[in-house]
């Protein structure tokens, strides 16, 4: 019954249209993603049942044990009872450290930055970011920042490829969020985070900064395009020379609604 | 006699003399202002807090209002940003913390069968400060220029107000000294009142009422009292050194001159987990009363519940960096506090398994306290579990900064503190005026809270699964967050209605509430032994304490299967003797005018500080005029006033000969 719910729950998220946004974390485009998903909904096989437990315990106790019209009869009068209660203890615990492997390998997993990963810059500042890539000479390109107003380039990256993410900010604390992709991770002024992401599916990945930044935080989005290696390419190129562009351009000046 | 009687001038201290003489009469305003009586200070902490509901409620509906519907433009972003500020600012610090020293100031006496608590001015002192704070704090909504025109001067940097955000550079403006400075002064209020209930309750209990014979609500407040202590002086410190980057350039958090904004989080989040508990264990300490009382048992495993409430004091010091996951602690201090938070759930869990171990086989009087306490256990755990899916740290890189999270805190702060403060309002209203509140009104009250509830805080988990960031003041029309962003704000009205309700109840229920006796709940703490109201002096005769529920004890004992047996009338004689003495030759503190005066001094020195590099407009009105002021010497007045408040306070007598 719990596994249908549980599938139920996920398929009502990624299905229905009242489920459905381009930044739903239960569609996930990408590995960090979907093991977020997963390790979201592990957690809810056992949250679930001791939520149902509790609130239908507390319901039928309503109704069972309620005061009667004419039950005087006052109840047994029972002050504890520690095997009981050291169960309820040590039970929870025992259950809870075995998410522990999952916490740790999961933060892991995500800490360490592949080693074969493709580099990207991000730059963040009041209100806007703008993305810059490694040429192949090794210089740093980068495209238009965006603004309130125009959503820009966006990021590229290639499918299916690890790219790592070094989070610059210019002024206050912000928040690199691509929910269908990864997790957020903060980026400080004064330091370089760092993250990794990988786009398994090709589209067009809405983000939005996610720590508070001040007047237009709100409207601090972003695009992530999920291309071909070729794509990639020819996108790098054109930073690069400035030449092959026109496939790109249409892009920057897409509402940044969708 | 009055009309004949010419007023001559009097001597100060004669006039102090007869104005403590005013104040003892518990009549008119007068005794209000001077008073020491922890049951009146208590009612003065609940009234401000409830106040400050209202204001940090129609804050939430603004911005529920702005939210309804995508692209909206009731409020601007400015306004947005200073209103959600706001909100959570007042609903943590002049809310939910006040209204749980309210209750400590009502009740802990009571329950260890004390005539007062051991500082009754600095009791006293607490609470003005509490107040001149809290109003300066909301102050600065008239100083952002034409408040008609919507131009508001709030503070605009969240509550949790991190820098570099808060600095000069990025936000202008004098809303975040009020933010400040308005804190600072309300973390001494904090200070005072936990110093006091610390040594009342270590040093004022009745013979025999040893620690663990104590009440849990006493045993909570005590826990919330260490908490205080520890938590504020961390938050102080960090408000000091964003005051001196703010006002004289120091560098504690600019990041170009070698400023740490990390340091910020660590100092806020140290103060501001402990601080979530603050807010929730008053609340558990009243359903810890109520559940026994509207059960008919004594409350199942006392010792793992007073134990489990340490221990969630303890524990509590060790989870702030999960507010701080995503900031880049990297992958050991990530998984330290991941395992920290996991493990907190433990007591947590204790409490709620111990709570419903109590209503089973019990006979269940089902009344709007008791609805109340099992919707806390009700909702507190969605949010308990809630809580734990933020402890797996991968996946809460999803969840971190959403509306997820907002639900989650509103599951517990809502659902949890704010459903136990007022099942304990309904629980112990009767115990401060002689009369109950009105059953059916109060069931109108539970109901469209707890469905408003429900409207508001759930559709939020749904949108923040669904990518929904906090802190947003629009969004898009196809991001598919307006079905339940709508439903939330249906339900924002909802419990609006329901506040409402509570507030008609409260006042009917005091002009012609039906009448309660002394102990209408058949209750069990030593509060109900004595005259509802209480007289000023609480107990005739000290009490003495035998056992845990001692008054139940004096009321029923135990057959052979351990069923309840009413002992005949008069069988125990303190029973209800308690308080019912004429109180002659109790020598009860004096009341005191000094407490306020020094309290006073706090908010002028505060608003010197805010302006304390202005000498220019300070006010404006109505787009027209202007005041213009140099604000820099309100320093030492506000400092001489509180001289002169302390040097009256400890000089004048503390009780009359």
């Amino acid at each position: 019954m719990l596994a249908g719910l549980l599938g139920g729950l996920a398929f009502l998220f990624s299905g229905c249209s009242v489920f459905s946004s381009p930044q739903n974390t239960f569609a996930p485009a990408g590995e960090v993603a979907h093991d977020q998903r997963w390790l979201f909904m592990l957690t809810m096989w056992f949250a679930i049942p001791i939520m149902l437990f509790v609130e239908l315990g507390l319901l039928v106790m309503m109704i069972v044990f309620r005061k009667r019209r004419g039950h005087e009869a006052l109840p047994k009068q029972v002050h504890g009872n520690n095997a009981l209660e050291l169960g309820w203890t040590i039970a929870p615990a025992l259950l809870l450290m075995a998410f522990v492997p999952f916490v740790v390998g999961g933060i892991v997993e995500l800490g360490n930055t592949p080693k074969d990963a493709v580099v990207v810059e991000v730059n963040a500042f009041r209100f806007g970011w703008y993305f810059g890539y490694l040429a192949p000479d090794g210089t740093l390109v980068e495209g238009d920042p965006s603004s309130v107003s125009d959503p820009g380039p966006g990021l590229y990256i290639p499918l299916g490829k690890k790219v790592e993410l070094r989070l610059h900010s210019a002024d206050v604390i912000h928040s690199f969020w691509v929910p269908k992709l990864a997790g957020k991770t903060d980026v400080m002024p004064g330091r370089t985070n760092h993250m990794w992401l990988k786009g398994d599916r090709l589209g067009d990945y809405a983000g939005q900064c996610a720590e508070f930044c001040g007047l237009s935080h709100s409207l601090m989005r972003f695009h992530v395009k999920v291309v071909t290696q070729e794509e990639y390419d020819r996108y790098i190129q054109c930073l690069v020379t400035g030449e092959g562009c026109d496939e790109f351009s249409g892009l920057s000046v897409r509402a940044a609604g969708d | 006699m009055a009309a004949t009687s010419i007023p001559k001038r009097m001597s100060f201290p004669q006039a102090m003399r007869e104005a403590r003489a005013a104040g003892a009469t518990y009549q008119g305003i007068w005794s209000w202002l001077t008073t020491v009586d922890h049951k009146r200070i208590g009612v003065m902490y609940g009234a401000a807090a409830f106040f400050f509901f209202v204001v940090g409620g129609i804050e939430a509906l603004l911005i529920r209002i702005q939210l309804t519907a995508p692209e909206q433009s009731f409020l601007n972003p400015d306004q947005y940003n200073r209103i959600f500020t706001m909100h959570g600012t007042t609903m943590v610090f002049l809310v939910v913390m006040p209204m749980g020293a309210a209750f400590f100031n009502l009740l802990v006496p009571l329950m260890i069968g004390a005539r007062d608590v051991a500082f009754p001015r600095m009791n006293a002192f607490s609470f003005w400060v509490f107040l001149g704070g809290g109003i300066l704090l909301n102050t600065s909504f008239f100083t952002g220029g034409n408040i008609f025109a919507g131009e508001l001067g709030a503070p605009d940097g969240g509550w949790f107000g991190y820098a570099p955000l808060t600095l000069k550079a990025y936000s202008g403006g004098h809303g975040i000294d009020y933010w400040v400075i308005g804190l600072q002064i309300l973390g001494i209020a904090s200070l005072a009142g936990a110093f006091n209930f610390i040594v009342t309750i270590l040093n004022m209990r009745a013979p025999g009422m040893t620690l663990f014979r104590m009440p849990v609500f006493v045993w909570m407040t005590l826990v919330t009292s260490f908490l205080l202590i520890f938590a504020i002086p961390v938050i102080s410190v960090a408000l000091f050194q964003l005051t001196f980057d703010r006002a004289f350039g120091a560098n504690f958090f600019n990041v170009s001159a070698g400023g740490t904004p990390l340091l910020w989080q660590h100092m806020f989040w140290l103060f501001g987990h402990p601080e979530v508990y603050i807010l929730i264990l008053p609340a558990m300490g009243i359903v810890s009363e109520i559940l026994p009382v509207f059960s008919k048992k004594p409350l199942f495993g006392y010792p793992f519940v007073v134990f489990s409430g340490v221990a969630i004091g303890f524990m509590s010091w060790g989870v702030w960096a999960h507010h701080m996951y995503t900031t880049g602690l990297g992958s050991v201090a990530n998984s330290a506090f991941g395992i920290s938070t996991i493990l907190i759930a433990v007591p947590t869990g204790i409490k709620i398994f111990n709570w419903m171990a109590t209503m089973f086989a019990g006979t269940l009087n089902l009344k709007t306290p008791f609805y109340f306490s099992v919707g806390f256990i009700a909702m507190f755990t969605i949010g308990g579990l809630t809580g734990v899916t933020h402890s797996i740290v991968p996946s809460d890189y999803q969840q971190q900064d959403t509306y997820y999270i907002v639900a989650h805190f509103h599951q517990v702060l809502f659902g949890g503190a704010i459903f136990a403060l007022f099942g304990g309002a309904y629980y112990w209203f009767p115990k401060f005026t002689g009369k109950l509140m009105n059953e059916t009104l109060g069931m109108i009250n539970f109901w469209l809270i707890f469905i408003g509830f429900n409207l508001t805080f759930q559709p939020m988990m749904v949108a923040g699964l669904m990518g929904m960031p906090r802190r947003i003041h629009t969004y898009p029309s196809d991001y598919g967050w307006e079905f339940w962003n709508a439903m939330a704000t249906v339900g924002a009205f909802t419990i609006a209605l329901g506040v409402l309700v509570f507030m008609v109840n409260f006042v009917l229920s005091l002009r012609k509430g039906e009448a309660s006796g002394d102990d209408p709940w058949d209750a069990r703490t030593l509060e109900w032994t004595i005259p509802s109201p209480p007289p000023a002096y609480n107990f005739a005769e000290i009490p003495h304490v035998h056992s845990l529920d001692d008054f139940w004890h004096k009321k029923y004992t135990e057959d052979s299967e351990g069923r309840p047996v009413p002992l005949p009338a008069g069988a125990s004689d303190t029973a209800h003797a308690n308080g019912h003495g004429d109180g002659h030759g109790i020598h009860l503190p004096s009341p005191s005018i000094m407490p306020m005066i020094a309290a006073l001094g706090f908010p002028i020195i505060g608003l010197g500080l805010v302006y304390v590099n202005d000498t220019h407009q300070v006010w404006s009105w109505l787009g027209g005029g202007s005041l213009y002021l140099l604000m820099r010497p309100l320093i030492a007045v506000g400092a001489a006033i509180m001289v002169v408040g302390l040097y009256g306070w400890a000089f004048e007598p503390a009780t009359e000969e």
